[in-house]
């Protein structure tokens, strides 16, 4: 089974909880990672060398702070920059197209910048998938318009959680994944569609001289599902027909009718006759030479599609669609369900030409940058604030983190209140701020102050993981406690069922562990012999 | 009301329904983490046709409140 891996910049958790139930599947602990994970090659997402890696990304959050276009455009080049020198060979990529949430407003400056957005990340998408077989895209536009921008989103779960998707959202987002999923590992790839004839490829009945195809209403339904069908023959898609009929009724339509779309020639097979239709089916594997799974097969009987799911279980029956109007959308579906290949998207030149017309923009810089560098370039600020002035803030990060919390101690309101307004404890919280944008409280420190200082508890919230920021905030509170006259530091490490992590944070940071026992892991540090640490983030002590 | 809040909130957390009160605290239950109160939330908002509004949902702190606040729209 594929080893699944999710990035994005926004909060992917359900979608990861949903498809962890059917596959293994490695998404970063806190998000917004998208960049970090992929460039640091010690990151928990090269250790798990995944299979396929799903890229989102949430064009609203990653661009609408941008009021210039060229400092949008420098995001996106240096994101396949880093994509380019951080890829594994072995991984298939699936990144998505831009879909903004909402319009942002438009200026004299600039009146279409987010189409700008968009046709640059897909410009610059099918610049880098052309060098790279192992990258195809994620259709996420196509998704949202299906069901509908209004109802894809939803505005309160992005305030509340950093979800910006609906329920409805995340399912079609899911189905999507696992759809390229089975893409990836070819299992939906079938082989031949067999076709009905009266009231499927055409309306009426022809052997009742009923024939509805036209370029008239009911008719050029019939006709542009022909079309469709058509395509699907170029793209390879083997055609048969299967239908209850006099063979000469039928074939005389197939040959003579003008609106004809499809020609005899079009059919690899022909079973017009009374015969039941799983018999000729069973047949047309055989003179085919094609297993039966990778027979679809479409009719819009209900009768003959359950005798055919009866009897012949391999074969997929789709639904037909309850609406007449619906019929070549649901053709167009059942291409991509069953007959998809993950090449496609690769190949698609027209889509390619069309965004290119829309405007002009310089060639896709290559720009390999190293981790290290992305720290730098990210200029990191620390902000410590009044733990007093955020008391509801602080409780927050304590009961609700999970992921990067050392001790896991929920203190009650009271405990905390107490906490703050004594003199044996010190509670550090800090504001993070990086070039895009403020974080917002995101860290907690509380030491407990005896004869030794001790790290009590160490929260940061999982939007700002895996950015080093942990390194200077430890920095910064054993300079603070050296300061005040302490020579040595005490932290521990309480395991729960989410916080590995950060299982092994002090040992990296240098501190002695003294104790090991049942998930409790005790450490000290002297803070006379503390090693010199390469810092990527500034401390910046805010006049207030 | 109230038994169909019990009853989305014991599914989600794999819980008695029996356990579930108004009294019972959100960060008490190990389970309850931040995602889980949100899709709880966003299913009783659909199940009830009723929504919290987003001053009151990023407060809540017991199960009770919940109830309330449908109560009140």
């Amino acid at each position: 089974m594929s080893k699944i891996a999710v990035l994005s910049n926004v909060n992917m958790d359900a979608i990861v909880k949903n498809l962890q139930r059917k596959y293994e599947v490695f998404s970063p602990a806190g998000y917004g990672n998208v960049v970090e994970e992929l460039s640091n090659a010690g990151s928990e997402l090269n250790a798990f060398k995944p299979d396929i890696c799903f890229i989102i990304i949430d064009a609203s959050a990653m661009f609408d702070r941008y009021d210039r276009f060229e400092e949008g455009a420098g995001v996106i080049t240096s994101f396949f920059g880093i994509l380019e020198s951080a890829m594994g060979t072995n991984t298939t990529y699936y990144i998505n197209d831009l879909d903004f949430r909402s319009d942002v407003l438009k200026t004299d400056i600039i009146d279409n910048i987010q189409e700008l957005y968009a046709a640059e990340w897909t410009s610059a998408f099918f610049e880098f998938s052309k060098k790279h077989n192992n990258v195809h895209m994620l259709t996420f536009s196509s998704l949202v318009k299906r069901i509908g921008s209004c109802d894809f989103y939803s505005a309160k779960m992005w305030y509340l959680g950093r979800i910006p998707f609906s329920v409805l959202g995340r399912n079609e987002i899911q189905n999507e994944i696992e759809k390229c999923i089975k893409l990836h590992e070819g299992m939906c790839v079938k082989k031949v569609l067999l076709l009905d004839l009266d009231n499927t490829l055409w309306g009426g009945i022809c052997g009742e001289g009923k024939v509805i195809l036209s370029d008239e209403n009911v008719g050029l339904i019939y006709k542009d599902l022909q079309y469709v069908i058509k395509r699907m023959k170029r793209s390879g898609v083997i055609l048969g027909i299967v239908s209850k009929n006099n063979e000469e009724d039928a074939l005389d339509v197939l040959r003579n009718n003008q609106h004809m779309i499809l020609e005899e020639s079009d059919f690899a097979i022909m079973k017009i006759n009374w015969e039941n239709k799983d018999k000729n089916i069973r047949e047309i594997a055989d003179e085919l030479n094609v297993g039966l799974s990778s027979i679809v097969f479409f009719d819009d009987s209900e009768n003959e599609r359950m005798l055919v799911k009866t009897m012949l279980p391999e074969v997929t029956v789709p639904d037909f669609p309850d609406k007449t109007e619906n019929l070549p959308e649901c053709m167009v579906n059942i291409f991509f369900e069953y007959f998809d290949k993950e090449n496609y998207t690769l190949e698609d030149s027209k889509k390619t030409e069309l965004y290119r017309q829309n405007k002009e923009r310089e060639l896709f810089k290559q720009r390999s940058i190293s981790y290290e560098d992305y720290l730098k370039e990210l200029k990191i600020k620390i902000y410590p604030v009044s733990a007093k002035e955020n008391e509801e803030r602080v409780y927050q990060l304590v009961h609700k983190t999970n992921q990067f919390n050392l001790t896991t101690k929920r203190y009650s309101r009271d405990d905390l209140h107490e906490m703050l307004n004594s003199d044996e404890y010190i509670v550090y919280t800090f504001d993070i701020k990086d070039k895009f944008g403020d974080n917002g409280i995101t860290a907690v420190v509380i030491v407990s102050l005896s004869d030794v200082a001790e790290i009590d508890t160490f929260i940061m919230s999982c939007r700002i993981m895996g950015r080093k920021i942990e390194d200077s905030i430890i920095a910064y509170v054993e300079n603070k406690l050296k300061i005040n006259g302490f020579g040595v530091v005490r932290a521990s490490y309480i395991n729960t069922e989410k916080n590995k992590p950060v299982e092994k944070l002090y040992d990296g940071l240098g501190y002695k562990c003294i104790e090991c026992s049942n998930g409790l892991k005790r450490y000290e540090l002297k803070l006379c012999d503390v090693q010199k640490r390469e810092l990527y983030a500034e401390i910046s002590e805010r006049e207030d | 009301m109230r038994e169909k809040v019990y009853d989305i909130i014991s599914k989600k957390l794999e819980m008695d329904i029996n356990d579930i009160n108004d009294e019972l605290r959100i960060a008490d239950v190990e389970a309850w983490d931040s995602l889980t109160y949100l899709l709880i939330l966003e299913e009783i908002e659909m199940a009830t046709g009723k929504t919290i509004p987003i001053e009151k949902a990023a407060e809540a702190e017991s199960v009770g409140q919940l109830v309330e606040w449908l109560e009140e729209e």
